[in-house]
């Protein structure tokens, strides 16, 4: 049992480090706290259905067109409603990214309601037959879930460890005025990266879609994990969410198997709350 | 300074006081439809007013009542009290209307119940299931559907025939909590072993749950599922992912496994899921049941779920109530609904008062329990069978 | 207290006891939810508007309020106005283990620590659905019984939103106002003055905690109930938006605020039915959008010399 457990607890860890990864990409760029990511999340798996159910697209195709839309999307906001954040000079960006980013929050559940439907929805599965690891049984929807999750986030840092681009956001993480004075454009780098973090959390959606189901309000609890990962990562640390969500899938499973079933979302708080408190840098974060 | 005080204050006052009035043209009758629509279980809400419009566009074809034409009000209770609470006082004190059905959560329509007795309107109950809600004994409070102890009291045979450990996973509402806590005290005095789970209603990964049932020794062969709607879909689905299932049997509360979400879900997987109903192919609907089901699934493609035959009962036993008591006035109709004899969609329907402590207040008992088995999958639907009685 | 914050005050009360006999009944519910808006947000304007602690948890503590009282009538027969009371000290003292704990923390690690604490108070209240009823919620006594408890009700509400505005306008012009003040605008330069910080941070926090419990009192025996949905992020995105709207750090921000999401969202909504939260959130994102300084912009484009009364109301 401790066995099956743990490669749970892994799959779903996966997940949780790629919703964790878009947000502390763009907390580090943009330095908001965003409450409209796990709706991306949500449209992210309603796109891969319809690409799947309605086009008739094969699961390869849809995933990737689901990550595109949220991406053009995530872009779009960014541009439209979230850039006076950095052009215009606003007394307090937090609280505006607050409200702004919570109104998304409500608008996309309640657009998701009256277009989507009430009633729950679920492509057909992208790999429609089980696999035994370590004599553990899991679906082909979780083992791909999971390589692709670790995939998509190895991607992302190899993309900031290495690209012009990428080490441009982490020199905006470190000091904003810092980059812009070395010529990073703020605002062309906040709508990309922006843009980068609604598509990972688009692709965690998608992924997951076949196997959680999809509903217009299924955004919460990914929202939820992704700040979970980040506090336990680091804020702005991509290895340190990668560990984090890992971290997060096992115990939160184990947990809920040997304390409390009840009280599983509760792990995840209290291992926030205990990083933010006495160890505010994260796992691999230097004082 | 003093002027600009005084300036926002009449502002904040004269708003107040231009308030939309009360006043109504009396040649229609109104009947309020409070029910979730934006947040909580808004599905179910969904439906209820599909319900509801569909049974006043039939009644309206049909002349209306009294010769007078119905209209439905619609307010969203959004699954919370406070804003239950509200949207029902509109609806009886602006609205005037005469009755109030479609009521959803059992904590919102507890606070619900509270102000419709105090301003003398009739409220029905479709599928709220608390006990307590009829057990105030109001004269205000009808209930057509079933509620939490009857429904324990009759799927209890059919569990004790078949199984020795059953587990019941349940939703931690005042629904869930109380339908589970009553099965899980009959079954153990039946002798049955019970593992029993709450969850939160609106939880999407209950593996962790299923997995506690895994390691339970002796096994459970038989989950009931006591859940409005979110996880009647998942459980059976993550039950299977895990190896759980098919060893262990699934009871679905109620007849969810009939929605279309519920084939999209689980596909071949849901065949031999069994899940509990209030009518069956021995026992044929009335012929209002089966105009209805037709008409319902005529116009929004899909079979209506056991609750909108009640809702629909309801609406159309306050036209004939109205009919009979030739008003429409609240007072009146909630004292002429006790009389009522009605032949409903499921049965005859008639209000039973026992004076004793009790739910059993204005409630309808004529229920019947059947179970029902997914046996193959037909293209887009399951072929079912009829396996208690 | 300042000369037109008593107008303010008297006035309130005034419209408040004439209401109920000239509005329909509908509207004491109404205006009762704005009460326990007002004193809601009053007490987070005290944690955030005065003291500046970024608290993204306010909305447990109306639950730990809610719930305490509802619990303490229920198993001691504790009458639901010593009941406020209760209600207010337990989230009070909650209020000071975590104010204590969050002094470690700053700006946006403080907003995630309390929001964190937040849904712990919620799956709690959910997983320990034995005792408080789970998401049903928890049924609580009336203040009295009979059929005047609704109007009861209400004048306590009404009661406590006045109360609760006079005591944060008193605070706000005094001395320990002052060193909130001082707290929020640069910490540093207080603490060389020799303002005990890490004491005001602490006061400052465990007062809007105390509020939000004694609100969350008077709405579990207002309804008859105290359920989790009090506590839910949702809830706060409203507090915040009340606050924010109405003007943060002043004494009448929450007051408006609450008007404007209540009691104008209320005659504006109308029947929308199932839309009312789309178009909220719609309303919502261009006023934050186009309309920065949200209501003083509005009053600008109208008039500008109404805007510097509204200014000098506010006290700014």
């Amino acid at each position: 049992m401790l066995l099956e457990l743990i490669i749970r607890g892994i799959t779903i860890g996966l997940v949780y480090a790629l919703m964790g990864v878009g947000l502390a990409l763009l907390n580090g760029v943009m330095r908001i706290i965003n409450f409209a990511h796990g709706e991306f999340y949500m449209i992210g798996g309603y796109m891969a259905y319809y690409s799947m159910a309605v086009a008739g697209l094969p699961f390869y195709l849809a995933v990737p067109s689901a990550i595109a839309i949220t991406f053009i999307l995530g872009a779009v906001v960014e541009k439209l409603l979230l850039s006076p954040i950095h052009t215009q000079e606003i007394e307090k960006p937090m609280d505006y990214a607050l409200i702004m980013t919570f109104a998304l929050l409500l608008f996309f559940r309640q657009l998701a309601i009256k277009i989507f439907g009430p009633f729950r929805h679920k492509p057909p599965d992208y790999i429609p037959f089980d696999v035994h690891i370590l004599g553990v049984k899991i679906t082909g929807n979780e083992m791909l879930a999971g390589i692709v999750s670790l995939l998509l986030v190895l991607g992302l840092a190899l993309f900031i460890k290495k690209s012009w681009r990428g080490r441009g956001w982490r020199a905006t993480t470190l000091s904003r005025k810092g980059a812009k004075i070395n010529g990073v454009d703020i605002g062309k780098e906040s709508w990309i990266s922006c843009g980068v973090a609604c598509a990972l959390a688009g692709a965690a959606g998608a992924l997951v879609a076949p196997i959680f189901t999809l509903s217009p309000t299924i955004g919460g609890s990914p929202l939820v994990k992704s700040y979970e990962v980040m506090a336990i990562g680091g804020l702005g640390s991509i290895a340190g969410a990668l560990v984090a969500g890992l971290m997060l899938g096992v115990t939160e499973t184990l947990g809920a198997f040997y304390i409390s079933s009840a009280y599983k979302d509760a792990i995840g708080f209290l291992m926030m709350a205990f990083f933010l408190l006495f160890r505010p840098q994260g796992l691999f974060g230097q004082k | 300074m003093k002027k600009s005080a005084l300036f926002t204050v009449l502002f904040f006052v004269l708003s107040v006081l231009f308030l939309p009035g009360g006043a109504m043209a009396a040649d229609t009758i109104k009947l309020g439809l409070v029910t979730p629509m934006s947040t909580g279980d808004f599905r179910s809400g969904k439906i209820n007013v599909q319900t509801v419009e569909l049974a006043v566009e039939e009644l309206n074809a049909k002349g209306g009542i009294l010769g007078k034409k119905v209209e439905v009000v619609t307010a969203d209770d959004e699954g919370k009290p406070a804003a239950g609470v509200i949207a029902i006082k509109r609806m009886i004190a602006s609205e005037k209307v005469s009755a109030v059905v479609g009521l959803w959560h059992s904590s919102v329509a507890v606070a619900q119940a509270k102000v419709a007795i105090q301003s003398q309107v009739p409220i029905m109950l479709h599928y709220s299931w608390t006990d307590d809600l009829t057990a105030g004994h109001s004269d205000y409070v009808y209930r057509v559907g079933p509620f939490n102890a009857e429904i324990a009291q009759l799927a209890l045979p059919y569990m004790k025939k078949n199984f020795k450990n059953i587990a019941i996973m349940y939703e931690t509402n005042a629904f869930g909590t109380g339908f589970a806590k009553y099965l899980e005290k009959i079954a153990k005095a039946a002798g049955l072993t019970v593992y029993s789970i709450g969850y939160p209603q609106e939880a999407t990964d209950l593996k962790p749950q299923l997995l506690q049932l895994k390691a339970k020794s002796p096994k459970p062969e038989l989950l009931v599922i006591a859940a409005v709607y979110e996880a009647t879909n998942l459980i059976p689905k993550q039950s299977y992912e895990i190896g759980l299932s098919p060893e262990m049997q699934i009871l679905c509360s109620w007849d969810w496994p009939t929605y279309p979400a519920f084939q999209e879900i689980l596909g071949d997987k849901g065949v031999g899921v069994t899940y509990a109903t209030f009518e069956s192919d021995k026992l044929k609907l009335s012929p209002l049941g089966e105009k209805f089901k037709k008409a319902y699934k005529a116009k929004y493609k899909m079979d209506p779920p056991v609750f909108a035959l009640f809702l629909y009962d309801e609406v159309m036993i306050l036209a004939e109530t109205m009919e009979r008591i030739k008003s429409s006035d609240p007072k009146d109709v909630a004292a002429g609904l006790k009389d009522t004899k009605f032949q409903g969609t499921t049965g005859l329907i008639t209000f039973e008062r026992k004076e004793e402590p009790g739910p059993i207040w204005n409630q309808w008992t004529g229920h019947q329990l059947f179970i029902n088995k997914l046996t193959a999958v037909e293209g887009k639907e399951y072929k079912r069978e009829e396996i208690y009685p | 207290m300042k000369r037109n914050e008593i107008i303010v005050a008297v006035i309130m009360i005034v419209a408040g006891l004439i209401a109920p006999w000239v509005l329909p009944s509908v509207w004491t519910t109404i205006v009762s939810i704005f009460c326990y808006y007002a004193i809601l947000t009053i007490g987070w304007n005290i944690i955030f508007g005065y003291t500046g602690l970024f608290s993204y948890g306010h909305v447990a503590f109306p639950a730990i309020g809610g719930y305490t009282s509802a619990l303490l009538a229920e198993h001691i027969g504790l009458p639901p106005l010593l009941g406020l009371l209760a209600g207010g000290l337990a989230a009070g003292l909650m209020g000071v283990l975590i104010g204590l704990l969050i002094l470690r923390v700053r700006g946006f690690y403080l907003c995630l620590v309390t929001w964190a604490f937040a849904e712990v108070v919620n799956v709690v209240i959910k997983a320990e659905h034995e005792i408080t009823g789970g998401t049903g919620g928890f049924l609580a006594p009336s203040y009295v019984s009979g059929p005047n408890a609704e109007l009861v009700g209400y004048f306590i509400g009404l009661g406590l939103m006045t109360l609760a505005f006079v005591v944060s306008a008193i605070l706000y012009h005094s001395r320990w106002g002052l060193y909130l003040f001082a707290v929020r605008d640069d910490i540093d330069a207080a603490e060389s003055m020799g303002v005990k910080t890490r004491f005001w941070k602490v006061f400052g926090f465990t007062a809007g905690c105390a509020w939000a419990g004694v609100a969350g009192a008077f709405y579990a025996h207002y309804f008859n109930l105290v359920d989790p949905s009090i506590g839910g992020l949702d809830e706060m995105g409203k507090v915040c938006l009340i606050v924010i709207i109405g003007g943060l750090g002043t004494v009448y921000g929450p007051i408006l605020g609450s008007f404007f999401v209540v009691i104008v969202a209320e005659l504006l909504r109308g029947w929308m039915g199932g839309y009312s939260l789309l178009i909220f959130a719609t309303i919502m994102i261009l006023a934050v959008r186009f309309v920065r300084g949200g209501f003083m912009e509005i009053i600008q484009v109208v008039s500008p010399h109404l805007k510097n009364k509204y200014l000098a109301l506010i006290g700014k």
